[in-house]
């Protein structure tokens, strides 16, 4: 199943028949109950009943529909989780999956889609309990071939598609029907339209129709068996097909239309489907049952193929079962992706099962999702795309990291089969690839479990491959502040890499334990676990790793008000990381400087360092430094009385808060309590207070300490809180801030209201929008992939400004940081970009790495902007704005009507073309807006354009004889550029044929001095020869 | 939820030792308990007179966040025992912001496990204000 983004419906890429009528009662239904189940046998079409009605219901629940499939998912155990990380619930240490989920929903009107439930009813029923019961605005729709059984649900079965109604004669049996009769049917359409799929110009016809009706019948109006039946329509007419059928169902099928009957049917059906394939057809069909999810090619070459059937036989193979309806087939930008229906899969199950192939099956499934993690997980480690042996185009980190999501599935399945049959080796070899993966995915909780597995289970496997699952599962659990897991997988890493004699090793497990002592607040653990880390660097010559640890040694100092020490440590650092072009190590050791002189009250410098550093981070997608500068600028500009510190200190704890930084969290609503009780206005000291208590409560729950550094500032306004409230207003204060959610404090603290992870206001107004469509609109979305219908309007040109829909301009609160919105224009007036476009133009001074991370980090923030992934796309290894999604551009509508004016015959008629243009064009390109060269490019090729418009439209109304408006023309053209000599002259023309030659003489002299100022030029010989001319008069 | 990874075992009898200081100074408490056998009798503690059990004796010296240095001046093999000697040091500024400089001399009985490893049986260690 193609899901687009997390929790968000996936897009079948056929359109749904018919259904209107179940599609009412759906959206009836889900009105009145919290709990609404499809039901039926597999085929009936509940997901796709489902996916309409989760289209069609986006009004009804202001708080979104998610979509969470759970076919793939083969444990009861991970459910909650499953479920949580497809509708974008970010995971918790100590926090359970349905609590986060329940935390996440809150009090908002959701509507969540549990999509194929039957084989973990009794685990989604717990589940959906406790959120029903938690969430009092929250519904469920389930599809399921049972119901669940929990209390207050409704259970609704799918009926088959309609069948044609009794005609006149039907009954008395009087003659065939005609085509005319069968129109109204669902079911003759859904036949009609997948038999086109094979035969384009089959059309149930006067003949055909009482062909088409017993097929109909014989099928029970059964979706899914009027596909597979409609598949075999490309050899037999519609005859032979009921002739067949009839032959086959009248032994394998009978008594009374009811569920189980049609559970028959489409049983027979697949039967009858598997019996009429080849040998190697039905061999390759049962071992592509081995996938848990969808699958590329090279996949199935390498897991499917063997014995009697050659991998380069398999895309032959895949088509022909593509062909006949057993296998769907979605065409991406790096390939077709192949999937089986659930229903399919489970009786391509049955028949493997029958076979003795199944173990040697899972073996090569699992050699390839090994491959496939020791692959993809360095690259994604360093950024990197792989040598160029790539047959499917580039593969950017973003495509990488989209890789390893679809093969989820199948990397559960494959760790699964790995610990059941022993192979330790296997498991630890695909864990220890995905750390970071994890790490930009924010698949903390579930990777990390894989990794500790694979380390319990492989106690004898290689020190190395241990020592890396522990490294990167210690690591994952200090980004997750859990600490004590953290030290106790890290210094066995350690031991590890130091028994293997592995400096690299030993190094990086040093540096990430020295991060989890800071942060605990054993500081000088954390300096030794450091120098010991620079004494190996400096023993390897290791540059960046001596500049990396000096840095965190000086950042362990300034936490400790060791200002000189931390001064001295990050300067060394800094001057290294400028000289190895490090941006993010420099814009780092730029923070820490500029930390350092805030705290020795030099504010112009820290003022400087801390700005430099977050244009570098910004400029590179660094969030842990966005977030960082952003608090230490927020308090430099709070110190000094400016009302928008507490604005940056909001914007750092929602990074630090994205990144699920407790510690620094803590630190920044301690930062918003000082700043609100010195503001002095309205319930400051209580709220102050509050967050005082929040900030504890953080601090305790992860067991770390108020850093020296901070201790000072804290003590302050504790005791300013504690002045303002007395002692017991202020305990009362700090106890209900202990317990509150720190979000609502900061909402409570002027800030708009929290918002659902990745849905900005704007995209909320988006939402809004799509909720006046009307519900057929939703079908014709579903066939062509669309996202909402809201425009996307882009100016460029003069004041730039981005919106979507009616909704007012994206802010910079919207956009993060500046880097997405540059993206968002560049992307907007070019055509697609490769990655290295992308970088060459944004961040032309980033590494191969730093341009990986900058870039993945920029679209995810822009997609977030708009509140929508499916804006920005990537196909043919390149990015662009969906081309299939309503865009308003001026510079589109600038472009088009030059290019209107280009094919306009005769000359003349270009006119009005060109004005639109001119009209188009409010201004330079990006003229308010900091970008980079790419941007200046642009401005002067749009600006020259758009002279030359004006000067083609000036001469067309010099030929017209309108002097005067192509005086106009040529004025705007000199006032748009004074060096554009041909308009001078032109303009000079226009004033001696509007008998204004003294002007035009006046306007030669001008143009002389100017130029012989400004460029140290005479005018050209033509501009003299008619100003003498001129004069000569 | 229990632990899944469990701590590292003393191969030596010092290390045993080394084991505790190394878990204090990373304040993982579960790594410090494991290297004593069950029911071992500890007299640690920063001040005189602290008699509390193993776990909290431990967690006492790891509230002051720093690390804990451990020298071993001897190691007396025995039948399946071993005694060791070692002066324990801490020296820093505590969580409160003020400094801390304590050290002491400890006895430790280590006893030889049937997988080969070696855990505490009984320690007597003191830490005591430093000039």
């Amino acid at each position: 199943m193609a899901t687009l983004t997390a929790g968000r419906a996936p897009v079948r890429f056929t359109s749904l028949v018919g259904r209107a009528s179940e599609l009412r009662d759906v959206l009836q239904m889900l009105d009145g109950n919290r709990l609404l189940t499809l039901t039926g046998p597999g085929g009936t079409g509940k997901t796709r009943l489902a996916l309409a009605a989760a289209h069609a219901a986006d009004g009804l629940f202001p708080g979104g529909v998610c979509w969470a499939e759970l076919a793939p998912a083969a444990d009861p155990a991970l459910v909650g989780q499953t479920v949580a990380s497809q509708i974008g619930v970010p995971d918790t240490p100590g926090v359970d999956a349905a609590e986060a989920i329940a935390e996440h929903v809150g009090g908002r009107a959701v509507l969540i889609v549990l999509d194929n439930c039957e084989h973990l009813a009794a685990a989604v029923a717990g589940l959906v309990e406790r959120l029903l019961t938690a969430c009092p605005a929250l519904s469920i729709l389930a599809t399921s071939r049972e119901p669940l059984g929990v209390e207050g649900e409704c259970s609704w079965p799918v009926p088959p598609l309609s069948l044609p109604r009794p005609w006149p004669g039907d009954r008395a049996m009087a003659g065939p029907p005609a085509a005319a009769a069968l129109a109204g049917s669902d079911a003759v359409r859904l036949f009609e339209q997948r038999a086109q799929l094979v035969r384009p110009s089959f059309r149930v016809s006067d003949d055909s129709a009482a062909a088409v009706l017993q097929i109909c019948r014989r099928l029970d109006g059964l979706p899914l068996a009027i596909e597979l039946a409609a598949a075999r329509m490309r050899i037999l007419s519609a005859a032979q097909l009921a002739e067949r059928l009839d032959d086959i169902f009248s032994v394998l099928t009978g008594g009374a239309r009811s569920a189980p009957r049609r559970h028959q049917t489409l049983r027979a059906t697949l039967d009858w489907s598997y019996d009429l394939l080849t040998a190697a057809e039905r061999t390759t069909f049962r071992r592509l049952a081995i996938f848990s999810g969808g699958f590329t090619l090279g996949a199935a070459e390498r897991v499917a193929a063997g014995g009697d059937i050659p991998a380069p036989d398999i895309l032959d193979l895949l088509t022909r079962l593509a062909d006949k309806s057993l296998l769907r087939v979605e065409q991406e930008g790096r390939g077709a992706r192949y999937h089986l229906l659930t229903v399919i899969r489970d009786y391509a199950r049955e028949r493997l099962a029958e076979t003795a192939e199944e173990e040697s099956l899972r073996q090569a499934h699992l050699r390839y999702f090994t491959g496939l993690a020791e692959e993809i997980g360095p690259l994604i480690e360093r950024g990197e795309e792989p040598a160029g042996h790539d047959r499917e185009g580039s593969r950017g980190l973003e495509e990488m990291l989209e890789r390893l999501d679809e093969s989820t599935a199948d990397i559960r399945a494959a760790l699964d089969f790995a610990h059941q049959s022993g192979d330790t080796v296997a498991a630890l070899r695909i864990a220890g690839q995905l750390g970071r993966y994890a790490y930009l995915r924010g698949h903390y909780h579930e990777v990390r479990k894989w990794m500790d597995q694979a380390v319990v289970a492989g106690e004898d496997a290689p020190a190395e491959l241990r020592a890396r699952a522990l490294l990167g599962s210690g690591r994952l659990a200090l980004l997750q502040c859990d600490y004590g897991p953290a030290v106790r997988r890290l210094e066995a890493a350690l031991r590890l890499y130091r028994e293997l004699a592995d400096p690299p090793g030993i190094a990086s497990s040093l540096q990430v334990l020295g991060s989890v002592a800071r942060e605990q607040g054993r500081y000088a653990r954390s300096r030794d676990l450091h120098e010991e880390g620079l004494s190996i660097a400096e023993a390897a010559g290791d540059r960046w790793a001596m500049a990396s640890a000096r840095g965190y040694l000086g950042f362990v100092a300034w936490l400790q008000c060791d200002f000189e020490r931390a001064s001295t440590e990050c300067t060394a650092a800094l001057e290294e990381f400028r000289e190895l072009a490090d941006v993010e190590g420099t814009a780092w050791s730029l923070l820490s400087l500029g930390t350092v002189a805030r705290y020795q009250g030099d504010s112009g410098r820290a003022t400087a360092l801390l700005g430099e550093s977050r244009s570098l981070s910004e400029s590179i997608g660094f969030r842990e430094g966005i977030a960082w500068s952003l608090e230490q600028l927020g308090l430099l500009a709070a110190s000094h009385g400016d009302p928008g510190g507490a604005a940056l200190l909001r914007r750092s704890l929602e990074v630090h808060r994205a990144l699920r930084d407790r510690w620094r969290m803590s630190s920044v609503l301690a930062d918003l309590a000082t700043v609100t009780l010195a503001d002095g206005r309205g319930p400051g000291a209580g709220r102050a207070a509050m967050l005082l208590g929040a900030a504890e409560a953080m601090r305790e729950a992860i067991g770390t300490v108020i850093a020296p550094c901070e201790r000072a500032q804290h003590e302050e306004t504790v005791a300013g809180a504690r002045a303002v409230l007395g002692a017991d207003a202020f305990a009362a204060a700090w106890q209900r801030g202990r317990l509150a959610h720190p979000d609502d404090l900061v909402a409570a603290d002027e800030v708009p209201a929290p918002r659902e992870a990745g849905v900005t206001p704007k995209a909320e107004a988006a939402r809004e929008a799509e909720v006046a469509r009307e519900a057929g609109a939703v079908h014709e979305a579903e066939m062509t992939g669309d996202g909402p219908e809201v425009t996307l309007v882009i100016r460029a040109l003069g004041a730039a400004t981005v919106r979507l829909g009616d909704a007012s301009a994206l802010t910079a609160a919207d956009w993060g940081y500046a880097k997405p919105r540059e993206l968002l224009f560049l992307l907007a007036t070019s055509a697609p970009l490769t990655r290295e476009q992308i970088g060459a133009a944004l961040w032309p001074d980033a590494s191969r790495q730093q341009l990986g991370n900058a870039l993945h980090t920029a679209l995810r923030e822009l997609r977030r902007a708009l509140g929508d992934p499916g804006w920005v796309v990537y196909a043919n290894g390149r990015y662009t704005l969906n081309p299939a999604r309503p865009r308003d551009c001026d510079v589109d509508t600038f472009t088009a009507a030059l290019a209107d004016a280009r094919q306009a015959r005769p000359a003349g008629a270009a006119l009005p073309s060109l004005q639109r243009a001119v009209a188009a064009y409010g201004g330079d390109f990006l003229a308010d807006t900091m970008a980079g060269d790419w941007a200046h490019a642009r401005r002067d090729e749009l600006g020259r354009a758009f002279e030359s418009a004006l000067l083609a439209i000036g001469r067309l109304q010099v030929a017209a004889g309108r002097y005067q408006a192509a005086a106009t023309a040529f004025r705007r053209v000199v006032a748009h550029e004074p060096l554009n000599e041909s308009a001078h002259r032109e303009l000079m023309g226009c004033w001696e044929r509007l008998g204004e030659t003294a002007r035009a003489v006046r306007h030669y002299e001008q143009l002389a001095a100017m130029l012989r100022d400004q460029v140290g030029v005479a005018p050209a010989a033509e501009t003299t020869a008619l100003y003498q001319r001129l004069a000569g008069r | 939820m229990p632990e899944p990874i469990a701590p590292p075992a003393a191969r030596r009898p010092e290390e045993a030792i080394e084991l505790v200081s190394l878990a204090v100074s990373d304040g993982d408490l579960g790594a410090a308990l494991a290297q004593y056998e069950d029911g071992a009798p500890l007299r640690p503690g920063v001040r005189d007179g602290c008699a509390a059990g193993v776990r909290d004796g431990i967690l006492g010296v790891m509230e002051l966040r720093l690390p804990l240095a451990v020298e071993i001046s001897t190691v007396l093999p025995a039948a399946g025992l071993a005694l060791v000697l070692a002066e324990r040091r801490i020296a820093g500024t505590g969580p409160d912001g003020e400094p801390v400089r304590l050290s002491g001399l400890g006895c430790t009985v280590v006893r030889a496990q049937p997988d080969g490893t070696w855990r505490i049986a009984a320690d007597a260690w003191r830490l005591r204000g430093a000039g």
